[in-house]
């Protein structure tokens, strides 16, 4: 039971993108049967035209049961949808001014994000480039009026032998101006700037 | 874009819904039809009074065969023309005998109150 069900669903997923062949197959369908009830009423002696607009009179709405099988074999929601899409084109196309409008609107609220995000995701999401970096802090030494200092490069030893808590310790020298080296090379030199750390 | 039907609906759902059941049980009980053959034998067995749109049995088709009540096949119909064969299923066959006990239970219900009624 659960099977079938999937199976109409995917069926009507599938209806989404496809065209419908079983459209035309029902009109013929319908039509035939409209023919053969003209055929009958021409036994009871109608003319031809008579009986084919009585028998359509007599079948009915076709357009309806075409409806009521699309219904049948689509996605209400999906169909909807693309409707409203459409009209949203139709509209748009119509006014071209408001939409350029829209279009530039869009266009710098989504620059400006794309690049807000790049810039912090470069510097302050990424994790560091080392293994387990969730596994790295950084320790300072604190004042008697509660700021953080440098470490002294004594308590840096003393800490780096002595403690058992932290697997490894490296210094970093934190230039109050970037120190800059310069990288001389055949064809171009270029200048970096860079921090003095001890190994680790 | 609303599809306001209003009233009507309310009538030919009852319509729509014993044209089912009698569509299931003329594909039992004539095994299978093509549309028009349905609508013909409707016709003979309602003796006439069923005055209804014959496009209307294609809407009960159509639900028939979603519920998965009824089966279609195309085939050659009496004068060699294509045509759409429906036969009842399995889960069709279960379906009419159980319509067919509340139609049975529902209507004798209706039909001994009525007769209360006279006894007065």
């Amino acid at each position: 039971m659960i099977v079938r069900r999937l199976g109409k669903l995917w069926e009507r997923m599938r209806n989404t993108v496809r065209n419908k062949p079983h459209t035309l197959e029902f009109q013929a369908e319908m039509e035939e049967h409209v023919r053969l009830l003209a055929e009958q009423y021409r036994r009871q002696d109608m003319t031809a035209e008579a009986a084919m607009l009585a028998a359509r009179r007599q079948f009915g709405n076709t357009t309806l049961l075409q409806e009521d099988l699309r219904t049948m074999q689509m996605i209400p929601a999906i169909e909807a949808l693309r409707g409203d899409l459409t009209y949203a084109a139709r509209l748009l196309r119509r006014n071209p001014g408001f939409a350029a409008t829209a279009v530039i609107t869009l266009a710098l609220g989504i620059g400006a994000n794309t690049t807000i995000f790049s810039v912090c995701n470069a510097m302050l999401f990424k994790p560091l480039p080392y293994a387990e970096p969730d596994r790295i802090v950084m320790l300072s030494e604190r004042q008697h009026d509660g700021t953080l200092s440098d470490v002294a490069p004594a308590n840096f030893v003393d800490w780096r032998d002595a403690s058992r808590s932290f697997s490894g310790m490296a210094a970093v020298k934190a230039s109050s101006f970037a120190s800059s080296f310069i990288l001389g090379g055949q064809s171009e030199t270029s200048r970096l700037t860079g921090g003095d750390v001890s190994s680790s | 874009m609303t599809k306001g039907k209003g009233d009507i609906n309310k009538k030919s759902e009852v319509l729509q819904g014993t044209l089912d059941l009698m569509i299931l049980k003329t594909l039992q009980a004539m095994g299978p039809l093509h549309g028009f053959g349905i609508a013909r034998r409707l016709e003979q067995l309602s003796e006439e009074v069923l005055r209804l749109n014959e496009g209307t049995v294609y809407t009960s088709l159509l639900r028939l065969q979603q519920e998965g009540w009824i089966a279609s096949e195309w085939g050659a119909s009496e004068n060699n023309r294509k045509a759409k064969f429906y036969s009842i299923t399995k889960s069709g066959l279960k379906q009419l005998a159980r319509e067919t006990e509340d139609w049975e239970r529902i209507s004798g219900v209706i039909d001994r109150l009525l007769r209360l009624e006279g006894q007065r």
